[in-house]
């Protein structure tokens, strides 16, 4: 089950948030919650509820025991603790989340796993909490419940955020909903799935359209690599919008899981603009790493991009990625980056451009010839059209959900646009009622889009 | 604390309009706040009708879809519910499977979304069949666009395809008769088959794709297909020419994304049964071929 399911948001969040309703006490609603994720994460196979209560009874009780060993001041003992832990949320990361490197192998064949949905954030959930105890962030939880709570939750499952139990503890023991909150999460609920269902689909057609096709063309190159990241940027913002939005409909408040693309940040910027709470996480636990100077921060940011680039992905072509992230990451706080910082902000652009296309490019492809392939018809080398119809016609038809995805992107156009819009707004209070309407009207019409999309996709029509 | 709050305040009649009573001066600080007080409250009424209008749209998508997804479809005992089941995905699997067939209004919402896709770009269009064509607009009359079925009955499904309990003729014999030719993709070919080896029917279909630049000439592909396996196939050792004559033309181009032509060397037809005219000498396609790149 995924978010942009019928099923599940026409169905069992509704009934979700609903039931949450009947009683105002916080272990009421926590229970509501564990129900519903249990539902959700075992929807194929209920079997994994069992895997997942294992795992979280493990970490449980690692936390309880580095807490106890930190409160007497016995550094290795907790130490050992929290890399059994790491190795344990390895193994639930490899043996789940990346379970495709396991083919042929009995029973951690793919056909045969059984296969919690999300593991991978499920995994570092587990590992940041053991972390936050050994560092003395927060302390170990007592109540099994409320770990529970956090390490299931169905709205941290499939994007994240990478939410550190320290920070959300108070809301478990004791948060309030209101008209407001369901409000706001129905507005970034249907936002999200605008993205996932109309605009997300668009883009791989495109990519498949302008790099899959028979023969590859200059403008397909082009347009069908920025495709491939606009496709993934807007899978994963719609369902960190979505997570956001379930978040505020059980009132928890999360941090955005991903920020506006800026050139002021430069490669650094735009690598943590994607899954910010994740590169945060992985930041804070290789600064842990011992040692001085700039030797061990090249080490560090290796390091890190490296394990950040596995835990997306295992393969030659990740890896050789995330190692390619961790040197320009280098060179850009050693060497260039003050210097750059200075220049104008269409360098910074260009600059920014060309490294995401070159350096990102290469996760698409799974052979370097191929990659080198498309290196050269980005410059018109090997192919001999410039544009194929089916590219053409496929922008063309899409070409006003094209802009709206501009517009989502482009933070100055976007900010010129709701300043105008606000300006506006905050005219008269007729102004006001209009502005308001009309963002109602457009959000139910989008919602609508989107049901009737998901309905005939569902129905293979 | 209640004699405390007898002396800072005095008992207020708000309905009495004679009583004078102390009211603090105006400031810019507490006008603001009233503004802000009254944006809110604006706000929180905006906020009210937006949970209620999106609330209604979505209970009722969740009523049209989900209430609509009748079990009694099935004509069968039901999802059971047992632990076996549960645990093994077999109810949540039958619930999904369920759900997922009997989307209703499947027509109604296709027509939904031809309309939904015109708002999406340039050039989207709507799939509304036309009942009569008027004869005459604006005093000039249409030609007759619609599709004519060929006089003798050769659809092209008949020649490519053959029934199970249709006998395919050995193909060596000399036809009776040539087919005609008809406006459709395929295409018929000769071959030239030795009496004394067996013969092989297979069917190909010509995938004409063009990735067009106005000065390029069109590419055509050509990929084979294996018999179907209800078609009885002859091998052949004789030197077999077929020959696929595509269309192009330089500086037009096509709009049609996938267009196909097929090229049957040897043709099993169900009634009545096809033969394959033989040549020695032509090793070209009887027929004209209709290839998919026509302008």
């Amino acid at each position: 089950m995924v978010y942009s399911d019928l099923l599940f948001f026409l169905g069992l969040l509704p009934c979700s948030v609903a039931l949450s309703f009947l009683d105002r006490s916080a272990e009421y609603k926590n229970l509501i919650l564990i129900l519903t994720s249990v539902i959700f994460i075992s929807w194929a196979k209920p079997v994994s509820v069992c895997t997942v209560f294992i795992a979280v009874i493990l970490i449980y009780l690692l936390g309880l025991g580095i807490g106890f060993f930190s409160k007497r001041e016995n550094k290795p003992a907790s130490a050992v603790l929290l890399a059994v832990s790491l190795i344990v949320n390895a193994a639930v990361l490899l043996i789940f989340g990346h379970n495709y490197l396991f083919e042929g192998a009995l029973q951690l064949d793919p056909k045969y796993a059984i296969l919690p949905v999300a593991a991978a954030y499920f995994a570092v959930r587990g590992f940041s909490y053991c972390f936050d105890v050994y560092t003395g962030k927060c302390r170990a939880e007592k109540n099994i419940f409320c770990l529970l709570t956090y390490m299931i939750s169905y709205h941290l499952m499939l994007a994240g955020p990478v939410v550190r139990y320290g920070d959300i503890e108070p809301a478990i023991r004791k948060r309030t909903v209101s008209g407001r909150d369901i409000n706001d999460g129905l507005d970034l609920f249907i936002t999200g799935l605008g993205k996932a269902v109309l605009i997300a689909p668009l883009f791989d057609r495109i990519r498949l359209a302008g790099l899959n096709a028979p023969d590859v063309t200059l403008f397909g190159s082009w347009l069908g690599m920025a495709a491939f990241f606009a496709q993934g940027y807007f899978t994963f913002t719609a369902a960190a919008d979505m997570a956001a939005a379930f978040g505020r409909m059980n009132g928890f408040d999360y941090p955005k899981n991903y920020t506006e693309i800026r050139t002021d940040g430069l490669f650094r910027g735009l690598v943590k603009s994607y899954n910010t709470t994740l590169v945060g996480f992985y930041e804070e636990a290789f600064s842990a790493v011992p040692g001085k100077g700039a030797a061990r921060g090249c080490i560090c940011i290796m390091l890190c991009c490296i394990a950040a680039a596995a835990w997306y992905h295992i393969s030659a072509a990740y890896l050789a990625v995330g190692a390619a992230v961790g040197l320009i990451l280098i060179l850009e706080r050693y060497v260039w980056g003050e210097k750059l910082a200075k220049t104008p902000f269409f360098v910074k652009g260009i600059y920014l451009l060309i490294l995401a296309l070159v350096v990102f490019g290469g996760i698409y492809f799974d052979s370097f010839a191929d990659y080198k392939l498309w290196l050269l018809s980005l410059v018109g080398k090997g192919n001999a059209y410039k544009l194929s119809h089916t590219l053409k016609y496929l922008v063309k038809n899409n070409i006003f959900l094209i802009a709206a995805a501009f517009i989502i992107v482009c933070r100055p156009l976007k900010e010129l646009i709701f300043k105008g819009i606000d300006r506006y707004a905050d005219s008269s209070d007729r102004a006001y009622g209009q502005i308001r309407i009309t963002k109602t009207i457009l959000r139910a019409a989008v919602f609508i889009m989107c049901v009737v999309t998901l309905a005939l996709r569902t129905a293979g029509a | 604390m209640e004699n405390n709050r007898d002396k800072e305040y005095e008992d207020i009649d708000l309905a009495d309009d004679g009583q004078e009573y102390a009211l603090p001066d105006d400031s810019a600080q507490s006008e603001e706040a009233m503004e802000v007080l009254r944006r809110e409250n604006l706000k929180g009424q905006y906020d009210f009708i937006n949970l209620i209008v999106l609330a209604f749209v979505m209970i009722l998508s969740a009523a049209a879809l989900i209430s609509m997804t009748s079990s009694t479809k099935f004509s069968d005992e039901g999802n059971k519910l047992t632990v076996e089941r549960l645990l093994n995905g077999e109810y949540t699997a039958e619930i999904q499977q369920r759900y997922d067939t009997t989307i209703p209004f499947t027509e109604q919402l296709k027509w939904l979304e031809e309309r939904f896709s015109l708002i999406y770009g340039l050039g989207n269009k709507v799939s509304d069949p036309i009942d009569e064509l008027p004869e005459e607009i604006g005093g000039t009359e249409i030609p007759d666009m619609t599709y004519k079925e060929p006089q003798d009955e050769h659809h092209e499904q008949t020649i490519t395809t053959a029934d199970e309990e249709d006998v395919i003729p050995d193909i060596t014999d000399e036809p009776e008769h040539t087919l005609a030719p008809y406006k459709t993709t395929f295409t018929r070919t000769t071959t030239h088959a030795d009496p004394n080896t067996s013969t092989t029917t297979t069917t190909t279909t010509a995938e004409s794709t063009t990735t067009t630049n106005n000065d390029s000439p069109g590419a055509t592909s050509t990929t084979t297909l294996s018999a179907s396996p209800t078609q009885t196939t002859t091998t052949t050792t004789a030197p077999t020419t077929t020959s696929t004559t595509t269309t192009t033309k330089a500086t037009t181009t096509t709009t049609t994304t996938k267009t196909t032509t097929t090229t049957t060397t040897t043709t099993a037809a169900a009634e009545p049964p096809e033969t394959t005219p033989t040549s020695d000498d032509d090793t070209s396609s009887d027929e004209p071929t209709a290839s998919g790149t026509e302008e």
